[in-house]
């Protein structure tokens, strides 16, 4: 169980990494401008672990088994595994100037563009449908 | 799916000191998980709010967007208006046949 142990502190690591504070980032000075990251932080992580045993009477035909609890071995089982992840999206930045503090979003053009595509197909597929339905005779 | 709780939460950030001004962020943050004997899970969102620009006499208010998730609401809003004319005019044209 000490693999196990050790993957447990991993993922909460990670956790204690993705806290609130992660979500504006440090100031950077760029061009004579200040500049604050804003992002969105997401993670995630998840983990099972169970143990089991053999139960067997040395009665029956199960060889394998009364040998193991001769020896004193393969009487029971136990184990674990999990997983995590984590996701940074940029929203936007702070830029901060002589004149005051304005916030400038930023856009993901590819998932706009991938949307666009997608209700250009929808539209056109109404469209399509209506008129069909409207010059049957 | 019993066992399952969520939670959402403002949280306020550690004060940002920049360009002499002070910066107090607040975010949302929620949370979905899972905690039994055997297993567990936990997955967390944290989205930033908005942050108050205080200065020497001033004192701002910024909201900050979500362009993109705007940006996509408004096209499936668009999606659903084009679908739901296109099938007012197919329910139309069906009894003005009859």
């Amino acid at each position: 169980m000490e693999e196990f142990s050790a993957m447990v502190e991993r993922i909460a690591g990670v956790a204690d990494k993705a806290n609130v504070n992660a979500v504006f980032g440090e100031p950077k000075e760029v061009h004579g401008r200040v500049l604050i990251p804003v992002a969105e932080v997401s993670y995630g992580f998840g983990m099972g672990w169970g143990s089991g045993s053999t139960e067997c009477t040395c009665e029956g035909d199960d060889e394998t088994c009364c040998r193991d609890k001769e020896e004193g071995a393969g009487s029971g089982g136990e184990g674990g595994g999990g997983g995590s992840g984590a996701r940074v999206r940029p929203l936007a930045y702070i830029e901060v100037g002589p004149k005051g503090a304005k916030v400038v979003p930023i856009q993901d053009e590819q998932k706009i563009a991938l949307m666009g595509i997608a209700m250009g197909m929808w539209c056109v597929g109404w469209i399509g449908l209506v008129l069909k339905s409207l010059l049957k005779k | 799916m019993s066992g399952i709780s969520t939670t959402t939460r403002i949280v306020a950030g550690t004060p940002i000191e920049a360009g002499g001004r002070r910066f107090l962020p607040s975010v949302m943050v929620t949370t979905l998980e899972h905690n039994t004997a055997g297993h567990i899970f936990q997955v967390r969102r944290m989205r930033p709010v908005s942050v108050i620009e205080e200065g020497a006499d001033i004192k701002h208010w910024h909201n900050i967007p979500d362009a993109t998730q705007n940006a996509l609401s408004q096209m499936a809003a668009v999606a659903l208006l084009v679908a739901g004319m296109g099938l007012l005019i197919l329910l139309l044209n069906r009894f003005a046949r009859r």
